[in-house]
């Protein structure tokens, strides 16, 4: 029968050949003769291998140690036959921890690109995958996105099975359960689904799988190609998955009955179904006492109104409702914008526009100059600017307040930023009745979402008294436990 | 993911939107206060405050009773009344469905009219009260596509925001109040009279009767707590009106705006403009949600017909423009048609769901 020869495009599903020379060809040709590929022909006990593996994905020195020597002492008779030095390789040595048998082309291009050493044997159409991995990653560091004080200093990292390590050390129980495969069409990007077997609904997970791997993407390189398939959520400025750097959060999000997905090659997880009140949560506050913690935290709520509403708030009064200032304050107002040359709602669009820039800017910047853009940002420009009258003290001053709080809740800054605009333009066109219209649509929109059964504006509203403890307010531990509140309340979400 | 058969989608895309007890009772009470922020009807009809007490106590007894057939056949159906209508037969279901669209789209231009009118009047933004009313309707529009799960449990968060606005205009006013200014005299005709007017003021009981489609569970307690917490409100606007006004309530035409005017706070030179905020978000809610029900009705007996929300808004804003909103008497009398002769119409001569 004619054996199938695989190429770069139909590869997967084609059975390994048997003759090692027609194997390594097979590879060669799926790999169009890739530079690094290595391919080490050996003998064992009179058998013909060889041991293929990519340049720099492996480790040599653990290659070395844990399959090259140990195969070299195989002692066994000269006449020794293919199938029985694979089944002594199978069945009496050990060689990694991490070992598969490959029986496809698929299975092994795959798995040779993720790290692994595939020894080949000639006369056997299976191959042992050996786990060797030795690239380069970034080590567990502080994560870049979600400071802290008293929490742990560590954040995922972009290789996805260090994250899952991250996550099991915290949740050492047998429910904690993970699920790894890999989407998308071209790079086979590993995924990793977690999730507490008892508080998740399995209907649920094999849903999230179903569309994860229907994903039409040909790659994956971020967290923000899959997300927009897992939220339910449309036409919103928020967004009903949640993402987070952190494994204590993520761990804590799990607890609760959410499912998180880690992606290899970026170091944020997805945590669905996501709450609108997560956004004002932090670590820090089940470290401090109740009292302060819920002090920070209606901190954090006030912070998002001044964030939104400031802007528009003032650029209404100040057109439009004079009389809601009061006479001194007004007086000083009145004189800092006489002089401005731009309509006060332009001005603001301005200043908050500009702010984008520098921020931009502060992001995309090499580190060496980036202090540079905040000396010349906030010092030169804004007093200059100030000085030359171009913009007025009073608006420069509102749109900074505006643009701290929203530091408050960075995960925030999207809907933020965007709603903040829209209250200005607002405001400016048609006062307080503009900016409460932009609420009214806001408020709606938020409290309209529902991902995967979950209300984003649980336990609020819908009301689940059990769960206020951990809103607005953080009680004591001891007054939250045996709540065990998971997001399964929040809605009648069938376990089985 | 087009062909997922997985409930997850199913869930999202088919159910019907449901509410709880208590948010239904939210909204109703809203909608009072809107009414009652934009205009107090029966100040403005010159009632003294014993007759206007005894005419909402009166009327909310009455609606008690009008919502009795509406009561019964949710208990002992899942659907709504159109559907229930329109499955038994459709020329049933079309009439049934007409009464509620012509209420429906006459106390939205009314609505929407008062509202425009009063921004308008009251706030001078170099815009016309067509636009005023024009975009009102498509923010309106917006949230009605939101879904009645989105504007009742909104209606948690305004409730909070109007129970702290009237605290601090009840504090900020309380020198001026004066316990001389409660007429207690009552006449007889005035109080029927009193009583009408109140009941064909009450455009939120058609809300009440439609939303029972949508109410998850124990519908039966969220409408009576609505009637009773719309009482309680009204109560309350109405004697804060009067002990701070006195009888200048009677001849100003925002009566409440006007008590918000008088009550200033340290930080704030007036609360009015912030009262603004809070009608307006009532508003939007108010009528949001009759759009949305309208939305449904049209789309249960016109499935095919897509752009139901569009079509309902758009007839609203042609009758606000051409000044049809419907005097009190046609009000009246399909209120109680819509309220109570037609779900006793709908109730089975077998029990079970259709």
């Amino acid at each position: 029968m004619k054996r199938t020869v695989p190429d770069m495009y139909n590869y997967k599903g084609v059975k390994l050949a048997a003759s090692l020379d027609d194997k390594i060809n097979d590879i060669k040709h799926i790999l169009n003769n890739s530079s690094d590929l290595l391919i080490n022909p050996m003998e064992i006990a009179g058998v013909r291998t060889a041991l293929i593996a990519f340049e720099g994905m492996i480790s040599t020195s653990t290659t070395s140690r844990m399959i090259m020597v140990p195969l070299m002492e195989v002692k066994l008779p000269e006449d020794t036959t293919s199938m029985q030095l694979f089944e002594h390789i199978r069945d009496k040595m050990m060689l990694t921890l991490d070992r598969v048998i490959s029986e496809d082309y698929g299975d092994i291009i795959t798995r040779v690109m993720s790290g692994f050493a595939i020894l080949l044997i000639d006369g056997v159409d299976k191959a042992f995958s050996l786990g060797v991995q030795g690239y380069e990653t970034r080590g567990v560091d502080e994560p870049s996105s979600e400071g802290n004080i008293t929490g742990a200093h560590e954040g995922f990292v972009e290789t996805v099975r260090t994250n899952m390590s991250l996550v099991r050390r915290r949740i050492k129980s047998p429910l904690l359960q993970f699920k790894l495969f890999s989407i998308s069409s071209r790079s086979n990007v590993d995924v990793i689904l977690c999730y507490m077997a008892d508080r998740v609904s399995m209907k649920l997970v094999k849903g999230l799988e179903k569309r994860l791997k229907d994903i039409p993407l040909e790659t994956i390189l971020g967290f923000g190609y899959a997300e927009p398939y897992l939220n339910n959520t449309k036409l919103s400025v928020f967004s009903g998955v949640s993402t987070t750097e952190r494994p204590d959060v993520m761990c804590a999000r799990l607890i609760e009955g959410r499912i998180g997905l880690l992606i290899e090659g970026t170091p944020f997880a997805l945590v669905m179904p996501a709450l609108f009140s997560d956004n004002f949560h932090t670590i820090d506050d089940y470290n401090f006492r109740p009292y302060y913690a819920t002090f920070i935290r209606l901190i954090r709520y006030a912070a998002f109104i001044i964030a939104v509403f400031l802007p528009g708030i003032y650029t209404a009064a100040v057109i439009h409702h004079r009389e809601l200032i009061r006479r001194e304050l007004l007086l000083n107002l009145a004189a800092a914008e006489s002089s401005a040359p731009l309509p006060i709602m332009a001005e603001a669009l301005i200043v908050l526009l500009f702010y984008q820039v520098i921020r931009e800017a502060g992001v995309r910047l090499p580190k060496s100059v980036g202090g540079a853009v905040s000396i010349i940002g906030g010092l030169v420009i804004g007093d200059t600017a100030v000085s030359a009258g171009i913009i007025t003290d009073p608006m420069l001053l509102v749109c900074a307040i505006s643009v701290t709080a929203s530091f408050v809740i960075p995960s925030l800054d999207q809907p933020v930023t965007v709603l903040r605009l829209m209250s200005v333009i607002a405001g400016g066109l048609m006062g307080l009745y503009g900016v409460a219209l932009i609420a009214a649509a806001a408020l709606v929109n938020i409290c309209s979402l529902e991902n995967y059964g979950v209300p984003v504006t649980s336990p609020m509203s819908p009301l689940t008294g059990k769960a206020l403890g951990d809103v607005f307010v953080r009680l004591g531990f001891k007054r939250l436990d045996g709540r065990n509140v998971t997001v399964e309340e929040y809605n009648g979400v069938d376990k089985n | 993911m087009k062909n997922c058969q997985l409930s997850i989608n199913n869930y999202q895309l088919n159910k019907t939107p449901k509410v709880g007890f208590v948010q239904l009772a939210l909204i109703i009470i809203i909608s009072r206060i809107f009414t009652l922020m934009t205009h107090i009807p029966l100040i403005r009809d010159g009632f003294s405050f014993s007759e206007q007490l005894l005419a909402m106590a009166v009327s909310s007894a009455a609606a008690a009773v009008l919502i009795i057939p509406a009561l019964i056949f949710y208990g002992r159906y899942d659907t709504g009344i159109v559907d229930t209508a329109c499955g038994r037969n459709r020329l049933r279901g079309i009439i049934a469905a007409a009464v509620y669209l012509l209420y429906l789209v006459l106390a939205c231009a009314a609505d929407v009219s008062q509202f425009s009118a009063f921004i308008g009047c009251r706030f001078d933004f170099g815009a016309k009260e067509w636009v005023i009313a024009l975009i009102l309707m498509i923010v309106c529009m917006y949230c009605a596509y939101c879904g009645a799960e989105g504007i009742c449990r909104s209606g948690g968060a305004v409730m909070v925001i109007f129970l702290v606005m009237a605290a601090f205009m009840v504090c900020g006013s309380c020198e001026k109040m004066s316990a001389e200014h409660i007429r207690c005299n009552i006449s007889a005709g005035n109080a029927v009279t009193a009583v009408i007017d109140d009941l064909a003021g009450s455009t939120e009981l058609i809300v009440l009767v439609l939303m029972g489609k949508f109410t998850r569970d124990r519908y039966r307690c969220g409408a009576y707590l609505s009637l009773a917490g719309r009482l309680v409100i009204a109560a309350g606007i109405t004697l804060s009106v009067i002990l701070v006004l006195g009888d200048y309530a009677y001849i100003c035409g925002y009566p409440f705006l006007d008590t918000g005017s008088a009550a200033g706070i340290k930080f704030l030179q007036r609360i009015d403009a912030v009262y603004m905020i809070v009608w307006s978000l009532a508003a939007v809610l108010t009528i949001s949600l009759k759009i949305f029900l309208a939305a449904d009705i049209l789309r249960t007996i016109c499935p095919k017909c897509f752009p139901v929300i569009t079509i309902f808004s758009a007839a609203v804003y042609i009758l606000y423009l051409l000044g049809i909103i419907g005097n009190s008497i046609l009000m009246l009398i399909l209120m109680i048609l819509g309220a109570f002769i037609v779900p006793l119409c709908q109730l089975p001569k077998r029990s079970g769901s259709v």
